[in-house]
Parts: structure tokens; sequence; C-alpha cells
């Protein structure tokens, strides 16, 4: 496993020989060469116990959990997940993923231990196994954990991307922006967040803070004063002069927004190959 | 920590839910890496080559004119979910088989989508009743959500197996890793034994 300074250095896999199949035929279709095996080694990547060291309320349905992980945990390319357990009561675990919020962190950040934090943001599913249990947790409570995972939804920081997301959809797209503001955003990077209204905001201080010409926050039910745009749907005429050239999209939300956004790129003339897609949701 | 409902979660586990999934109930969640895309079934065909004694492709009329098949049971996907006592129609894989023959140096194959995306699968995984190709869902044409007009149906693993938007499979004598499986996902994807990821 290499911790490396800069995520563009993470080890890439060379594409697989390029689906050799049979010779006299044609070779299959493919979406894409892989960017990274994860894990690198193909080893099983063990529960571990992370502790809560923050908890920081982003909406009135969702919150941060700052987490420390055990020593020697391996840094994520942001775009991953976790997936975190509990127990039930009869002796089985209930078990989701969620995506990491934050910027995956430089060696030069870390604490004097080694040891790495990272943020899961939690969205309140009423009738939901996991997410009332985390969100009754306190500063010190034990997180059984393990990760990260995903080798498509991921983004090493070294591409044009632009990136779509629909309320909890913004979270892992919004490790992909701290990660590209951190390191000092060389790579032509767009994001919309598409939410009902101002109060459904994650990381609202953040984004509303953030380069104007990168970031865009678009309401569907209630805008706020002086928006100059009514609130709606996110649409073709909003999202056309957010067009990134060559970009690789990034479509997060619900199954219906991310129908909707995914659409509306191809109808604008986007490759479907250069759209990933991720769904969230009470799944 | 205590999980227990009074609005009536179950306490004892159904027997139909392999470890670490819960009961989805009426939902049928949607997971996709891609755009859903528009398949219009004048022009989609299925194709099955690769070591067979003979490739063939079957027009949508075709495939339907086959005597058809149906799956009643449940699903299971890597994200935790499953759907239980659901059906699904169409035609068996071995229906399909019979009719190219199989060479007998296959062991594997590779399904195939439209959009590109693939899935590997052990020949003996699809073949005895396990895989067929539907277009329907507890009576209702597949939506293009879930794959439709027309996805495979692999259901004994994890649903990703179950190619959406299917445009073939292809026969071959070694196995060659797929979308999800050369990104951390597991070869196999056994929900029994939970082989969600890589070294699972």
């Amino acid at each position: 496993m290499t911790d490396d300074t800069a995520l563009p250095d993470l080890p890439s896999l060379p594409s697989p020989p390029g689906s050799p199949s049979l010779p006299d035929l044609p070779a299959l279709p493919t979406l894409g060469p892989v960017t990274r095996r994860v894990p690198p080694t193909g080893a099983r990547r063990e529960w571990q116990t992370a502790e809560v060291v923050e908890v920081r309320p982003e909406t009135s349905q969702a919150v941060t959990l700052r987490l420390r992980l055990p020593a020697g945990a391996e840094r994520h390319v942001p775009g991953q997940h976790y997936v975190v357990r509990v127990p039930r009561e009869d002796g089985s675990w209930a078990q989701r993923s969620y995506s990491v919020a934050s910027a995956p962190e430089p060696p030069s950040a870390l604490a004097a231990d080694g040891r790495r934090h990272l943020e899961l943001t939690v969205e309140r599913i009423e009738d939901g196994e996991l997410s009332p249990v985390l969100h009754a947790l306190q500063v010190g409570a034990p997180v059984t954990l393990r990760g990260p995972f995903g080798g498509w939804f991921v983004w090493r920081g070294d591409t044009p991307v632009l990136l779509v997301g629909g309320g909890s959809g913004v979270v892992p797209l919004m490790s992909m922006y701290r990660y590209w503001r951190d390191t000092g955003g060389a790579a032509p990077l767009r994001l919309v967040v598409s939410v009902r209204t101002r109060d459904d905001l994650y990381y609202r201080d953040e984004l509303l803070a953030g380069d104007p010409a990168a970031v865009s926050v678009v309401h569907s039910r209630r805008a706020p004063d002086g928006d100059p745009r009514p609130p709606g749907r996110l649409d073709a005429a909003t999202l056309r002069p957010l067009l990134v050239p060559d970009a690789t999209c990034f479509v997060c939300g619900s199954t219906g927004f991310a129908e909707h956004a995914s659409r509306l790129l191809v109808d604008l003339g986007v490759p479907a190959g250069d759209v990933r897609v991720e769904r969230f949701g009470p799944s | 920590m205590s999980l227990f409902n009074p609005l009536g979660r179950r306490r004892t586990r159904d027997p139909r839910l392999p470890p670490g999934q819960y009961d989805a109930g009426d939902g049928f969640p949607v997971l996709t890496a891609e755009v859903s895309p528009r398949v219009d079934l004048k022009t989609w065909s299925l194709r099955v080559d690769g070591l067979v004694d003979s490739a063939r492709t079957w027009s949508w009329p075709e495939i339907k004119a086959l005597p058809g098949s149906t799956y009643d049971g449940d699903i299971h996907c890597v994200t935790t979910w499953s759907k239980l006592g659901t059906s699904f129609g169409g035609v068996s894989v071995d229906t399909l088989l019979e009719q190219t023959g199989v060479r007998p140096e296959a062991t594997h194959i590779v399904a195939w989508s439209v959009t590109g995306y693939t899935t590997n699968l052990p020949l003996a995984h699809v073949t005895g009743g396990k895989a067929w190709i539907v277009w329907e869902h507890e009576g209702k044409p597949l939506p293009p959500e879930h794959g439709g007009p027309v996805r495979m149906l692999v259901p004994h693993l994890y649903f990703w197996k179950s190619a959406k938007w299917i445009g073939g499979i292809r026969l071959l004598d070694h196995d060659e890793p797929g979308f999800w499986e050369t990104r951390g996902y597991h070869e196999l994807g056994d929900p029994w034994t939970e082989q969600r990821y890589d070294g699972d």
C-alpha cells in the first residue's frame, strides 16, 4: 500500500489486456479503462473501529460525523465510500454505505500520532436501520466500519470534471471539491448542487463562500431572496452554461434526480460514456 | 444499542435474508453506474457468441417467441437490500444455449450491456435453471431504470451480476473480470457468504 503525498501518484492499474476474449471476435463493449483496483493488494478490508471526534449538524436532517480512524488506515480517493454497521437485536448486523465527505488528508495534515480522520455525512431516514443510530452518536462513541471502497465514482484530481449533486448526493462530490480546492485547483472543476430550499443545502457556509465560478446552487422549491433563478427543477438552460469541456461528469442523487440530471447532460451533447452516476437514498 | 422497532420490525430474522441484508419490502432501489440508455426494441437484439457451436442473434420478436420461463423468489443487492418474493418473466439462458450449443472448452461467460457494462460469471452459474433473460417484473414490462426493456437475471448472486440492458453473452475458456469485478467488487458475489468486495 502506498501512502503518497498526492493522489495522482496513487498506484493506477494498467488497463486490463483489452478484453482479449477470443481472437476472431470483435472486442466486447466497455465503459472505459480501469482507473484503480480497490484495494490495490486484493486483500479483504476488515471491519475496524473508529471514534467519533466531532458531530456537526448540516441541516435539520443531516449530520456530519468526524471520525478518527485506527492506526494504519488507508487514504481514500475522493468519491469513495465506507460501509458502516451496527448490531441488530437478533444478533445480525445492519450495514449501509456512506460516502466520505472530507478530502483525503495529505500526510502533512495528519495528527502527530499519524492517525487519519475522515467525515461521513448521514441523512436521517425516519424508518432507517442505521441513520437514527448514527444520528444519536456523541463524541467518543465507537463506529464499526470498513473501507474505503469504490473504483468508478472516484476522481483523482487530474482531469476536468463537472460535479452534479442533488440533495444528499453532494456528499461524495464534496470530497472531490474539497480536495480540488485544498490542492490548488489545477484541473477545471465545476460543482452544481440542487436542493429544495437553502435550508436543505449541506456544507452551506463552505459552499456559499466558494468561488462562484466553480460552485452553483440551484433551488427547486424555494429560492432565497435575490436569487436571479426562479425555483425549479434543474434544467438544460441552467446546466448548459455550466458545462466543462472534455469533462467527466459525476452525477449523484436520488434515482429520480440521477436519471433526470444524467439525461439532461446527454441531451446537451455530453457523451454518455463521460457520465458516471451514483444513486443515493434509502437503499 | 437497541434497534428494536416497536412498530413492527421483525425480531426474528427472515430466513430468506442472507447475512448483512435487509428486507426492502415493496421497494426496488436502483443501482447503476452509468446513464440509463433508451433501448429501442425495434433495433435491439441479443447476441450469444464465443465458444458455442453456432453463434446467433435474436431479435425482440424472435426472443419473445421462445418458450417462456419465470423466476419467483428473492433478489439481493450488494448495497444490502434484498427484495423477497418477487417475480420476473422471460426466457431461460438454458434455452438460448440449447440453440447455440456449447463447446466443451467453455468455462465462463461475460454478459454485456448496450452501455458497455460487463460482468463475468462461471458458466455453471448461468446454466441448469439459474439464469434468465427477462423483460417482465411482477407481470409488467421491466422499466428502464431497472434494466428494461430486457436484462439478465442471475438471482442467486448479488444483483450486479444481473446485467441491465443486456446486449449479449459471450462464452469463454477463461475468466475475464467485468466492470465492477475490476473495480473492487468480488469475482463471484455469493450473498450467502457475503462475497461483496475483493478479498471477501
